[in-house]
């Protein structure tokens, strides 16, 4: 299960900049390639988002995590739970585009 | 001969080599050489809003040294600001937090928790891909 932190909650949205304050999560199925998108409820917390959206996503059974950028806390986090952080500098892509290249292998 | 310099920890890559001035004055000249924990400092202590104190744990150095460290960048910064000259961001003591690949193909960053021994990048298969640490290894102080 891949993770990519998304703008909104369709194919055309962008790739959010930020994985802990992203609005959507989109999580994509490596198998059989569906995918849904699920809500980000940790966004508005005022401190430790990150650490309540890795617990949420640990819990939906992500192994890997999409996004353009990791705060501090997170990243040791994501670390220390071997979870594959990837970041995508070019941020103007679309999580269609990211979902073709996903699908592409 | 004085200490030798602690390596200071790295949090990511920095996604660029440096950066140039443009406009009339920005005519060609020596480059200001910034050290990647330079960079880092400006990073943690201005973008990520941490105190000094925090940003000092993270890097695995004392306070004052991230205090040196960040005066020294801040300087740089203005000597590239004032006299029109371009930022290169090369060099230093630093050691990334977790092994950094690149892939050449898609431009995205990725770690590998797992120590796959071959590697291929997660989002588009690419076999392209180079360790950013490899960099590390060229650095000089």
């Amino acid at each position: 299960m891949i993770a990519i932190t998304s703008t909104g909650n369709t194919l055309l949205a962008g790739i959010d900049k930020y994985f802990a304050r992203c609005s959507y999560f989109l999580l994509f199925n490596e198998t059989d390639g569906s995918h849904i998108f699920i809500e980000n409820n940790c966004r508005t917390a005022k401190e430790n988002a990150g650490l309540l959206a890795v617990d949420m996503l640990l819990k939906k059974g992500v192994r890997k995590v999409i996004s353009g950028e990791f705060g501090m806390k997170v990243k040791s986090v994501l670390d220390e739970k071997k979870i594959q952080m990837i970041l995508i500098s070019d941020i103007n892509k679309t999580i269609n585009d990211i979902i073709t290249l996903l699908k592409g292998k | 001969m004085p200490r030798p310099k602690i390596n200071r920890k790295m949090v990511t890559p920095p996604k660029f080599k440096g950066f140039k001035p443009y406009g009339y004055y920005a005519e060609e000249q020596a480059p200001v050489s910034m050290l990647f924990e330079e960079y880092e400092t400006i990073r943690l202590c201005d973008y990520e809003l941490l105190s000094q104190s925090e940003v000092a744990q993270f890097m695995g150095v004392s306070r004052p040294t991230v205090t040196r460290i960040y005066e020294s960048a801040r300087r740089k910064v203005a000597i590239a600001f004032s006299e029109a000259r371009s930022i290169v961001i090369e060099g230093g003591n630093v050691f990334f937090d977790s092994n950094w690949f690149h892939c050449k193909n898609c431009k995205s960053h990725f770690n590998n928790p797992e120590n796959h021994k071959k590697l291929i990048c997660p989002v588009c298969d690419s076999k392209s891909v180079l360790p950013v640490n490899h960099a590390q290894n060229n650095l000089t102080t």
